[in-house]
C-alpha cells in the first residue's frame, strides 16, 4: 500500500484546495481504481464510467473526508459503491470475453503476477481465468466483490468490512459462499 | 491426540493468514497427523494458488494519460475542495471545532433564535384578505381550511380570521356577528372535510344559531354530518332555539334515522319538550321499539 503519511499529506492539501496534490492523490491511486472497477463491473466501458464518477465524487467530497481513518479504504468504499449501482442499473452483466478486452490498440493488458511461467502454463491459466470469470458471473453482487478485493486486491477481512461498511463475520460469510461454488467449478483443474 | 476434522472454512482462513498465531498452531498440529484434513488442504491450497496466479487486467499507461486527461477537464468545471468552503460551512466548521461552552452558547442562541422567529412568524406572514363572497367562491372551488383564529380583543372578542390552505395565503377577517362571515362559516361547516374544524366551526357559531343561515347550516348538518359529535351538538344548538317546522322535521328524522344512539337520545329530549300532537305521535311510535324514549315519554305523561 502506499505511504500512508504521504497520502494524508496529499489529502490535507487538496482539502485545502491544492489542485496540484489532488492530481497527485488521482496519479497515485487511479491505477487500481479502474483495474478495481473493471473487475467489479465485468467490461471496460462502464469501468471507465466509474472511473471519472469515483474521482468527481472523491473532489467534491474531500472536505468530508477526515484523516482519523485511512484513506485508501474511503476511496475504495466509493469505488465498489459506484460499481454496485452500475451492476444494479444494468439488467444484466456485460460481460466481455478476454479476446474483447485485450483490444489492439494495447489499452487493457493481462499481467501475470508471477514472473517466469511457461507458455503452457499461459494456455492453462487462460482457460482457468476464463472458468473464474464465468463462475463470478454467477456469484451473488456481495459475494463477487468480496472475492475481488481478497483475492485479486489482496485487501484483509478486517479491510474489506470496512471498504463495504459492513461486520466482519458478513465479510467471511460471502467469502466462504464465493470459494465454495468457485471450488466446485475448479475441481477439474485441481490436481488430487 | 485426536482432534475433530477442520472445516473448509478454517483451512481458507488459514490459508489467507487470517487466523491468530494460537489458531495456526492448532491447524497446523492436526494437519501433521489427519490425511484426510491433508487432502482437503491440498485442494484448497491449489485452489487459491491457482486464483492468485491469475494475470490481471490493467489499463496501458497510455490509456491512463487519456483518462486523467479527460478527468482533468471536468474536475475543472467544478470548484477545488478547499474553495468550496464558503461562509456557512466555516460557521459549521468552527461551530464543531469550537470549545463546549461556545459550543452550547450557540446552540442556546440559535433555538432562542428560532423561538423569537417561529413566534413572529405568524404575525409578519402576509394573508390575502379575501372578502365573504369571494371566500365561499373560493371555498366552492376546493379550497381547504387550514386554520382558525379567534382574535380577542377588549371590546370585539367575537373576531375571527379564517386562513385557507392554498399556495397563496388567503384568509378572510371579520366579526362573527357579521352575516358574511356566518355564511362562510355556514358553507364550512357543511362542506369542510376535516372533522376538527367542522368541529370548531360549530362550537364558533354557537352564540349566532339563531341566524337564519347559520340555523339551515345546523339542520343540514344534522342530517348528513358524518361526525356523531357535530350532530349531538348540531341538536344541542337547535334545541335552544324557538320551535318551526324545520327544525321538529329534523329532530323526527334524527329520532327514527339516526345510526348513533346517543343522538337519537338527544333527538327524543328535544322532541319531548315540545308540546305538539304530530310530534308526541311520533314519540309515541317510537316508544313502541324504543326503551329510552318509552321510558321518557310515561315520565312526561
Amino acid at each position: 500500500m502506499v505511504d500512508s503519511i504521504h497520502t494524508d499529506e496529499l489529502v490535507r492539501q487538496a482539502q485545502e484546495g491544492s489542485v496540484e496534490a489532488f492530481e497527485k492523490l488521482v496519479r497515485t491511486y487511479d491505477k487500481r481504481v479502474l483495474s478495481l472497477a473493471v473487475q467489479l463491473v465485468g467490461n471496460t466501458e462502464d469501468a471507465k464510467d466509474i472511473y471519472q464518477d469515483v474521482f468527481m465524487k472523491v473532489y467534491s467530497r474531500l472536505n468530508q473526508f477526515k484523516l482519523e481513518s485511512q484513506f485508501y479504504t474511503w476511496l475504495y468504499r466509493i469505488v465498489v459503491n459506484c460499481a454496485i449501482s452500475y451492476r444494479k442499473k444494468r439488467n444484466r452483466q456485460i460481460h466481455q470475453s478476454i479476446d474483447e478486452v485485450v483490444d489492439r490498440k494495447g489499452d487493457w493488458q493481462y499481467h501475470f503476477p508471477q514472473t517466469g511461467q511457461s507458455p503452457e502454463r499461459h494456455t492453462i491459466n487462460n482457460e482457468i481465468l476464463e472458468q473464474v470469470q464465468s463462475t463470478m458471473d454467477k456469484l451473488s453482487l456481495m459475494e463477487r466483490v468480496v472475492f475481488i478485493l481478497r483475492f485479486f486486491e489482496d485487501f484483509k477481512i478486517k479491510d474489506i468490512s470496512e471498504i463495504m461498511g459492513c461486520a466482519e463475520g458478513t465479510v467471511k460469510n460471502y467469502l466462504f459462499r464465493s470459494t465454495r461454488k468457485m471450488r466446485k467449478e475448479l475441481m477439474v483443474f485441481i490436481e488430487t | 491426540m485426536k482432534t475433530k476434522h477442520l472445516s473448509r472454512k478454517q483451512i481458507l482462513l488459514y490459508l489467507l493468514k487470517e487466523l491468530s498465531h494460537e489458531k495456526d498452531k492448532s491447524i497446523e498440529d492436526h494437519l501433521k497427523e489427519c490425511t484426510l484434513c491433508q487432502n482437503a488442504f491440498a485442494e484448497e491450497k491449489q485452489m487459491i494458488k491457482m486464483i492468485t496466479g491469475l494475470p490481471r487486467l490493467e489499463p496501458s499507461s497510455k490509456l491512463m494519460e487519456r483518462y486523467r486527461l479527460v478527468l482533468k477537464s471536468e474536475l475543472s468545471k467544478i470548484s477545488a475542495p478547499g474553495a468550496q468552503k464558503n461562509f456557512l460551512s466555516d460557521l459549521w466548521e468552527s461551530f464543531f471545532y469550537s470549545a463546549p461552552t461556545k459550543r452550547f452558547a450557540a446552540t442556546f442562541a440559535l433555538i432562542l433564535l428560532g423561538v423569537v422567529l417561529g413566534q413572529m412568524l405568524p404575525r409578519i406572514s402576509t394573508f390575502r384578505q379575501l372578502s365573504p363572497g369571494d371566500a365561499v367562491l373560493a371555498l366552492q372551488s376546493s379550497l381547504e381550511v387550514s386554520d382558525f383564529k379567534v382574535i380577542p380583543t377588549d371590546d370585539q372578542s367575537d373576531r375571527v380570521e379564517i386562513r385557507f390552505n392554498t399556495v397563496q395565503r388567503q384568509s378572510i377577517k371579520g366579526n362573527l356577528g357579521d352575516p358574511g362571515i356566518q355564511y362562510v362559516l355556514s358553507y364550512i361547516l357543511e362542506n369542510e372535510s376535516g372533522d376538527d374544524v367542522r368541529l370548531k366551526t360549530i362550537q364558533l357559531l354557537e352564540d349566532y344559531s339563531q341566524s337564519e343561515v347559520v340555523q339551515g347550516a345546523l339542520i343540514r348538518s344534522l342530517e348528513r354530518d358524518t361526525n356523531p359529535g357535530i350532530r349531538l351538538k348540531a341538536i344541542r344548538l337547535l334545541k335552544s332555539l324557538p320551535v318551526n317546522e324545520k327544525i321538529k322535521d329534523v329532530l323526527v328524522y334524527a329520532l327514527f334515522r339516526d345510526t348513533n344512539s346517543g343522538v337519537q337520545i338527544e333527538a327524543a329530549n328535544a322532541l319531548n319538550r315540545i308540546s305538539d300532537d304530530r310530534v308526541r305521535s311520533f314519540l309515541n311510535k317510537k316508544a313502541k321499539e324504543d326503551e329510552y324514549t318509552r321510558a321518557l315519554v310515561e315520565r312526561s305523561s
